[in-house]
């Protein structure tokens, strides 16, 4: 039994969650990759706007797109609702009202979570404290994963925690694909295209999936991760968690578990279907790549409206 | 070298005027006694840690912002000897059996006032009685199942009932969360004398409030209870999350539930509609039902009262149940009790001075300096004059608004509430404190292990209410060993 206002309450807790972890992810790598980049070229920090849709926002707010403002309105400023700041807090203000099914020790890690994030998010914006910042917000929601996983059972409770965080991510790896691998695949000053298996194999790590793709796909290969491989990879691998399609089959496998959900599971596969309709090959041109990236978004943003047509609704 | 530091005539919960240890309270305050304050306050730092992420928070109102704040607890207990506790015990449940006897009156013959016992014209202007109610016979004739009494000590060891909360009694919750913090505080102590746990009362909620579904249920399916929040902007959210936590039971907003056109209630879930059987209710009467009471109210479900009144589910506490929660009525409990059960109460009243009687109200207007002003209907210490503390000009304010409003006064003495020692600006010192320990009757009735010990943390307070700057501290009830 779970209540719909419950239902949608865990379902974009774990989204906000699991939006939180992404941007650390990403901030994080980008941070680390930029210091490894020639001064000569410019360091892009307005891809992280792209990657996290926040552009528009951060025009309202600021002025020029330097990094301490770009990195502080994405890690920390609270006008922002996708902040990892925000996310947080907004996390914890729908759990607060799911606390009699969460197990007690998830809403302690989620509160720790909270402080963590209150006292460090203005000093993550300096480099030399920002990965520490970051890695502590991304350990701490390891962590209330963790619990979830070893003491919650498998309820409707679990299973929309679990539906959010995968609709999520997918969304995520979607939108680094785009910018990121969009950017790597269009035109740059030529001096730039010297770095590429470095900004592949950045790629590759805001998704922390370097260490997976080197084992998987390319044990044997002489030179450094070719763009095919890498779309392949993020995009189809389905045993790897950060995948397009791992996601998409753990959204259709939870969506079995939960009652009245064939709407959903029709969504999924119309998303899956979209995502192996083309080859990677197909898509070593930004525009190519970029359309299919709206279309994967499209498929996700219904598969995440047919949940909430089927499990949030106020009418009886 | 922490020392118990204690006030001239006033009693103390651990020490004696001579400073020696009460009995039960030996250990403790040799405890205390052989540990250095910087070693206490260690202890209590690292138990506020606990509380910050434990999240045991409770919400301040201010301006009309709320801001959460971490929960209050003083890391020495206070300590009561079990045989002093069975009485109290005992004298509770006498005194919730005559309490709801009297509401079951007030809501059906009306006996007690047909009898020439209590007042009817008292009855007419209570703004807790429920015109709705008349005529219902709740399950085991119960109407306040869940009830947390405010009991005090005076200074020559007395211990009062101060006052009854019938309608949305909350701590419970910090009860339960004060014993976690100081087992961990006081590890050693527990493992050395036998201190009562309290750990087992949301199961005795769950159970009381499983008895109350129909009887037409059994054999058919279990009931199911919910427990009903105004939502998370209530001061006592933190409460109604965890109790339903402990229970296993769903919270719910008003928004969760409807009743449909015959009179049953249900819960919107992901598969649809689920019935519901029993709500236990924190939300006050006027906000249960826009139906039949505030017709703005949107905290409530429309047509809940129908379905009670229907027999398709119980609400706990009974909706009319605070026509009992009433500092006026309470004046009366001693009466009530002797009324219903022919016997002595065995925990007496604070001596009650009544506004409705002239010759009362009289007294009380030319000894307000000496006494405590009291509304009847608030709660959380509000609104309350005392008048020792008051500068003239509140004083007069004061009498005339019970002159304006007799009925709706009572006065008491004030007493000099007892103190327990307590940390404070780095040392023990005495700090005034009460207890609520609380009731569930139902087929029959438990009480708490000791209570809620509230504690007015400002030198010389006797204000001990969270939302006004108080503290609370663990309670333990020791048996001899």
């Amino acid at each position: 039994m779970l209540l719909s206002r419950v239902a949608e309450q865990l379902y974009w807790a774990a989204r906000y969650l699991e939006r939180a972890e992404g941007t650390a992810r990403i901030v994080r790598e980008h941070s680390d990759v930029i210091v490894d980049m020639p001064l000569s070229l410019p360091p892009n920090w307005d891809h992280l706007l792209g990657i996290t849709g926040s552009r528009e926002g951060f025009d309202e707010h600021y002025e020029g797109s330097d990094e301490s403002s770009i990195v502080s309105f994405l890690i920390a400023d609270p006008l922002n609702p996708g902040s990892v700041y925000s996310s947080i807090v907004r996390a914890r203000d729908n759990l607060r009202t799911c606390r009699d099914i969460l197990p007690a020790q998830a809403w302690n890690a989620v509160n720790d979570l909270y402080l963590a994030a209150g006292r460090g998010a203005a000093d993550g914006v300096l480099r030399r404290h920002r990965s520490r910042f970051l890695e502590r917000v991304i350990g701490s929601h390891q962590r209330l994963l963790g619990i979830l996983t070893t003491t919650m059972s498998r309820d409707e409770a679990y299973t929309m925690l679990r539906l959010g965080r995968h609709i999520e991510r997918a969304d995520m790896v979607t939108r680094v694909l785009d910018v990121r691998a969009g950017w790597l695949l269009g035109e740059r000053p030529e001096r730039a295209a010297l770095y590429d298996d470095l900004q592949w194999s950045s790629v590759l790590r805001s998704l922390s999936a370097l260490q997976m793709f080197n084992r998987r796909a390319a044990p044997g290969s002489a030179s450094g991760p070719g763009a095919v491989e890498v779309l392949r990879f993020i995009l189809g691998e389905t045993t790897f968690p950060r995948s397009v399609a791992y996601c998409l089959e753990g959204v259709q496998s939870s969506a079995r578990l939960l009652p009245l959900s064939e709407s959903v599971i029709g969504a999924c596969h119309v998303a899956l279907t979209e995502l192996s309709s083309s080859d990677p090959s197909a898509l070593l041109d930004a525009g190519e790549l970029h359309c299919k990236a709206d279309r994967l978004q499209i498929a996700i943003g219904s598969i995440s409206d047919r949940i909430a047509a089927a499990y949030f609704g106020k009418a009886v | 070298m922490a020392d118990v530091r204690t006030l001239p005539a006033v009693w103390d919960e651990l020490v004696d005027g001579d400073g020696a240890p009460r009995p039960a309270a030996a250990a403790l305050v040799d405890r205390l006694r052989s540990l250095d304050i910087e070693e206490l306050q260690q202890r209590q730092s690292l138990a506020e840690v606990d509380i910050l992420a434990l999240g045991i928070t409770f919400t301040v109102y201010h301006d009309g912002q709320g801001t959460d704040r971490a929960w209050p607890m003083d890391i020495v207990p206070r300590v009561i000897d079990a045989s002093e506790w069975t009485r109290i015990e005992r004298g509770l449940k006498q005194r919730l059996s005559a309490l709801n006897r009297f509401i079951d009156d007030v809501y059906h013959d009306r006996r007690i006032v047909a009898d020439g016992v209590f007042p009817g014209e008292l009855l007419e202007g209570s703004v807790n009685l429920r015109r709705e109610c008349a005529g219902m016979s709740p399950k085991f004739g119960v109407w306040a199942h869940i009830c947390g009494s405010d009991l005090v000590r005076d200074a020559d060891g007395t211990v009062y009932v101060l006052e009854d909360n019938l309608r949305v009694p909350s701590g419970v919750s910090y009860l339960l969360q004060n014993r976690a913090i100081s087992k961990r505080a006081f590890a050693d102590l527990f493992e050395k004398q036998s201190i009562l746990p309290v750990d087992d009362y949301p199961d005795r909620l769950r159970r009381l409030l499983v008895s109350l579904a129909s009887d037409d249920l059994e054999g058919v399916r279990y009931p199911q209870v919910v427990v009903l929040t105004p939502g998370v902007y209530n001061s006592a959210y933190f409460e109604h999350a965890f109790l339903a936590q402990q229970m296993g039971v769903p919270l719910v907003e008003g928004a969760d539930l409807f009743v449909d056109p015959s009179d049953r209630v249900w819960m919107r879930t992901i598969d649809g509609p689920k019935p519901v059987d029993v709500v236990y209710r924190r939300i006050d009467d006027s906000f249960l039902d826009p139906e039949v009471f505030r017709p703005e109210s949107t905290l409530g479900v429309p047509g809940l009262m129908r379905a009670w009144r229907s027999g398709n589910v119980a609400i706990a506490n009974a909706p009319g149940a605070g026509v009992a929660d009433d500092k006026v009525v309470y004046a009366w409990a001693p009466d009530i009790i002797r009324y219903y059960l022919g016997e002595e109460p065995l925990i007496p009243n604070v001596p009650t001075y009544r506004c409705f009687y002239e010759d009362e109200l009289q007294h009380v207007c030319a000894h307000a300096a000496e006494m405590v002003l009291k509304p009847a209907n608030e709660s959380g210490g509000y609104g309350l004059t005392i008048g020792s503390a008051a500068s003239p000009e509140q004083l007069d304010t004061a009498i005339a608004a019970v002159r304006a409003d007799p009925r709706n006064w009572v006065a008491q003495p004030i007493l000099q509430l007892s103190t327990a020692p307590t940390l404070c600006a780095g040392e023990l010192a005495p700090r005034h404190v009460d207890l609520r320990p609380f009731v569930l009757s139902g087929r029959d009735t438990y009480v708490t292990t000791g209570g809620l010990t509230r504690v007015a943390l400002v030198d010389g307070s006797l204000v001990v209410n969270s939302s006004q700057g108080g503290g609370s501290k663990d309670t333990w009830v020791i048996e001899d060993s």
